[in-house]
């Protein structure tokens, strides 16, 4: 005869299995999609990387040619992710006339809105990601919807949004860090500092004193930072 | 016929032994869907990082990466060079040469260029005598310092190597473990990034590196273990580093950072008093008393984990060592339970006090025990012929079909996050090694732990026993080096 006891052993066996079959079912499925995604992944950037090279050493006749083979392999939403990816690996390692083109590529290619999807989204590592793109790529424009996230809830968007905004605007947005509310992170100054380092601006004898007079006390850190780096004219 | 004396005696050890497990299981459970919320979110926003501006920034904090040595002659020179090359800005490498008895100083000293300097120290915790500190002369190697000392055992070295540097950051790493090139950016990410909350300290999964494929001191494939002990210890480091330490961590409630690869806060634990010589656990023992400092401060602060695989070990592949080195943890973990008692259930330790040390203690130390003497008990009632061999065998299969289970969610996570064991194959291994695990390889490690106790309790035991280590790459034979004579005058100032 079954106790009671033993039902709930036996009922609690009969969960553990079923659990177990169930999870190794999804472990199976999963192996098969992630391993065709990435076999999938490495066809498209094999693809990508030929006619990126030929892209950015064509001229224009030959580049528009390129962007209408680029446009055909671009239908579906992960391979336009493969290729963000490309662009951003390109920008990180170009600059001048190159850099140019990858960012000409962005806009032709419309991956500009799906970045700006990105950034709309209101889940946080989206919106984390939709900065990063645009701010890598030097999207300009997005400049005022990221302005808006300096004061989000998350935390993590906020910093990211105080940085993304230095990459596209280094001096516009510096200046708006003056009224700044609120403490910066150490992660947040040293990537505005790198970012300065990377693309030198001068800031003006009058802009350096506006800063230094914020009331934020990292903002006055900053400014002073900012002064040492010689970036003050 | 069995009085009812039996009946009550067996009912209280029935039910006591199935709450205990079940308990046991509701807080695996709870802990495995923490974790996976917590590594899901960390990937998601790791996207997005630029470790770019951290590498390029003058404003970088120093980190110095200290690692004790002792005998490691065979591998330590290629260990150095691997360490040499970890990406970031502004590091030092610090070699402590724990007093080998073999011929590492002199490699080091040959390889390296390395010349007397002169001794600055820059805290006081204690350890055994330095016989002399190197620099090399050559500009390629300007960030290594070799500290040569007296043989102290790790926690005393590692003590030297912290004296002996000005970094702002620590990182204390086994010196025959691989780091991943980047793992100084990730594992100082989060002091950076936290603003209202301190960060004292931050770990990194260690995963096993058996059979891995090695180049120039970096894993360039990662395989499975051919060995099957190996290969018990892979599925087990993924359980406890994918579903234990990251649902800590989450928490807030993390007692632990591997002794293989953690990053610290100096200044914090300095004035926590830097590693304690006299546990064999002094990687856990560390991180409970720098958090038990920051409640005394009443400062917010955070021990905060990170999921990537940033360091691989070399795991014990014969019983023998394996259960030393099981032997040695369950003392630590008594150890620092016995320092830090005064913490149970207290609640101005908060989740520390009311969770993490009643989980460790109840929990961590104490089911290896429960297992075994409800293995006694079992064993008595064979004896008697008392066994309810159908309430046995129900609660055996329970054991059994819910250890498989946490095992299958570790390979389901494993795949949804952290893909580095690629093919079909390895997914058959280890769910192979699943269905062996509680049969070969829990009861190596419950007998391990007990006899950890027996050592600690009735034997008195303190020290650390040895590890026979094969290391990754071929090993040569030992070469017979002449002794180098140190010009006295010739030295570098730090």
């Amino acid at each position: 005869m079954v106790t009671l006891n033993e039902t709930w052993i036996i009922g609690l066996i009969i969960v553990c299995s079923t659990l177990s079959v169930l999870m190794l079912i999804v472990v199976f499925l999963l192996k098969f999609i992630n391993t065709y995604q990435s076999n999938h992944a490495l066809r498209i950037k094999h693809l990508l990387h030929q006619l990126l090279v030929d892209y950015l050493l064509g001229d224009s006749l030959e580049r528009k040619q390129i962007i209408e083979k680029i446009q055909r392999l671009n239908k579906s939403r992960f391979n336009k992710k493969i290729l963000i990816d490309e662009l951003l690996i390109l920008t990180n390692n170009f600059s001048g006339i190159y850099a140019a083109r990858v960012f000409q590529l962005y806009k032709d290619l419309q991956l500009n809105e799906l970045s700006l999807n990105k950034l709309r989204n209101p889940i946080w590592h989206q919106k984390l990601r939709g900065m990063y793109e645009l701010s890598t790529l030097e999207y300009s424009e997005a400049f005022d919807e990221i302005s808006d996230l300096i004061y989000h809830p998350h935390g993590e968007v906020r910093r990211n949004a105080r940085v993304s905004l230095i990459k596209l605007k280094k001096k516009d947005a510096l200046m708006t860090l003056k009224d700044l509310e609120g403490s910066m992170s150490q992660w947040t100054y040293v990537s505005i500092i790198a970012i300065l380092k990377q693309n030198p601006i001068k800031l003006t004898g009058d802009e350096i004193r506006r800063l230094k007079s914020a009331q934020n006390p990292y903002v006055k850190t900053l400014a002073y930072d900012l002064e040492q780096f010689a970036y003050a004219q | 016929m069995p009085s009812s004396l039996y009946y009550d005696i067996a009912f209280f050890f029935n039910y006591s032994i199935l709450v205990y497990a079940c308990t046991l299981m509701f807080i695996y459970i709870i802990l495995g869907i923490v974790s996976i919320g917590a590594i899901r979110a960390h990937l998601k926003k790791r996207k997005s990082v630029n470790f770019d501006n951290l590498l390029r920034s003058p404003l970088a904090p120093k980190i110095a990466v200290i690692a004790p040595a002792y005998n490691e002659s065979a591998t330590i020179i290629e260990n150095i060079r691997s360490l040499l090359s970890l990406r970031y800005n502004d590091f030092d490498i610090v070699i402590v040469n724990d007093g080998s008895k073999d011929d590492s100083l002199e490699k080091m000293i040959r390889a390296y260029d390395l010349i007397p300097a002169k001794r600055e120290s820059f805290s006081n915790l204690p350890h055994a005598p330095i016989r002399a500190i190197y620099r090399s002369k050559n500009e390629a190697f300007r960030n290594l310092l070799v500290v040569d000392k007296e043989n102290g055992g790790k926690a005393d070295s590692l003590n030297a190597g912290i004296n002996n540097t000005n970094a702002k950051y620590v990182a204390n790493i086994d010196v025959d473990c691989i780091i991943e090139d980047d793992a100084l950016l990730r594992m100082v990410e989060p002091f950076l990034q936290e603003i209202d909350v301190k960060m004292i300290a931050t770990g990194g999964v260690v995963r096993i590196a058996n059979d891995c494929e090695v180049r120039n001191g970096r894993i360039i494939k990662v395989n499975l273990p051919r060995n099957l002990l190996a290969l018990f210890q892979t599925l087990e480091y993924l359980r406890a580093f994918l579903l234990g330490r990251m649902a800590w961590s989450r928490l807030n409630g993390l007692l632990i950072i591997s002794g293989a690869f953690g990053l610290f806060d100096k200044s914090i634990l300095i004035e926590a008093g830097g590693y304690k010589k006299e546990t064999v656990g002094e990687d856990m023992e560390l991180v409970v008393r720098m958090r038990r400092l920051m409640h005394e401060r009443k400062e917010r602060y955070k021990v905060h984990y990170i999921p990537d695989p940033l360091c691989w070990t070399e795991s014990p592949t014969s019983i023998a060592t394996l259960i030393r080195q099981r032997n040695r943890w369950t003392r630590g973990t008594i150890e620092t339970l016995l320092d830090h008692r005064i913490m149970m259930f207290n609640p101005r330790f908060r989740i520390l006090g009311l969770i993490s040390y009643p989980f460790w203690l109840f929990f961590e130390w104490m089911a290896p025990l429960v297992e075994f003497f409800g293995l006694l008990y079992f064993l008595v009632l064979l004896v008697l012929g008392w066994v309810n061999w159908h309430y046995f065998l129900l609660l055996l299969t329970l054991v059994y079909s819910f250890a498989f289970m946490l095992s299958c969610f570790t390979i389901l996570v494993k795949e949804l996050t952290y893909k580095e064991y690629p093919g079909i194959k390895s997914i058959l291994t280890l769910l192979g090694v699943a269905l062996l695990e509680p049969i070969l390889f829990h009861p190596i490690v419950v007998y391990s732990a007990i006899k950890g106790n027996w050592d600690k309790f009735v034997l008195r035991k303190s020290n650390w026993g040895s590890q026979v280590r094969k290391g990754f790459g071929s090993v040569k034979p030992k070469e017979q080096i002449p002794s180098i004579p140190i010009p006295k005058e010739q030295t570098v100032e730090i």
